[in-house]
């Protein structure tokens, strides 16, 4: 099972495939910004899909600038075919978090009768 | 909210035994030491594919289980090296004794699955095919009043 990606072109037609995902050591550099606290805690504001999104770039893109991130950005559609952005991007991030934790030979689930 | 987005700070037990939240950057540094100690480089790691991970895992629970199992033989082996030799290994050991053999080949792995049905099936078609040749002889012991103990030189044949 490969990890999940965002995966689009840019500009539309010119071939120039993106496919955005996110490393640990995204994730650690989001936690020192404080995006990952603020998801813990619940908290949305609206900087955070641009954040979120911009540092989506650097697993598979490093090279690409702050300004063109910026700019896929202003030009990325919201749509609502699975879900909204954010919540896309946030649940790359979960995902990115449960896989780290090893996991042991018991499998348990939560029944909340 | 929390919930919503799957997220929970894992937490550490402190030598007081109270719990201290961890942020993100220390979960993935102490994680780090422990993926790097089953074999995990450290570029992988950080900047790969994180989906990775779990086969590194599963991989390191097999080298465990392994090293366990050969543990465990050289310990049976030990075992039986003790047991052949402890004929002499006692004080009061009668002159003359000797060890039991050690044994002369390794172990066999079991590799065989055994079928309890077919083994039952197999010994019930014994069993029937016995069980005539056991009452032919058990008449004839009654044929012979009931006297089934072998001929001996003295007895009297009539």
């Amino acid at each position: 099972m490969a990890r999940t990606t965002l995966d689009f072109e840019y500009p539309e037609g010119s071939g120039r495939e993106y496919s955005l995902a996110f490393s640990i050591d995204t994730l650690k550099r989001l936690d020192r910004a404080g995006i990952m606290a603020q998801i813990v805690n619940g908290e949305r504001p609206l900087t955070m899909t641009e954040d979120l999104f911009k540092a989506a770039f650097d697993a598979n893109h490093p090279d690409v600038s702050n300004r063109k991130r910026e700019e896929i950005f202003k030009e990325f559609s919201d749509t609502s075919e699975d879900g909204s952005l954010l919540e896309v991007l946030l649940e790359m991030v979960n995902e990115t978090y449960k896989s780290m934790a090893p996991k042991g030979n018991v499998k348990w689930r939560v029944n909340r009768g | 909210m929390e919930g919503e987005s799957g997220l929970d700070s894992p937490s550490e037990s402190t030598s007081l035994g109270t719990t201290k939240k961890l942020s993100f950057s220390e979960y993935a540094d102490e994680l780090c030491s422990f993926y790097m100690s089953i074999g995990v480089p450290y570029r992988e790691y950080w900047y790969g594919d994180y989906t990775q991970l779990k086969h590194y895992f599963e991989a390191y629970k097999l080298a465990e289980d392994r090293f366990n199992y050969h543990a465990w033989l050289q310990g049976a082996y030990v075992y039986d090296a003790i047991c052949c030799a402890s004929p002499i290994l006692h004080a009061f050991a009668r002159a003359g004794t000797k060890p039991v053999p050690y044994p002369s080949k390794p172990y066999e792995f079991q590799t065989k699955v055994v079928d309890k049905e077919k083994v039952r099936e197999d010994f019930l078609a014994r069993w029937r095919a016995n069980k005539s040749l056991w009452r032919a002889i058990k008449k004839g012991g009654e044929l012979n009043g009931g006297d089934d103990r072998p001929v001996a030189a003295g007895d009297q044949v009539e």
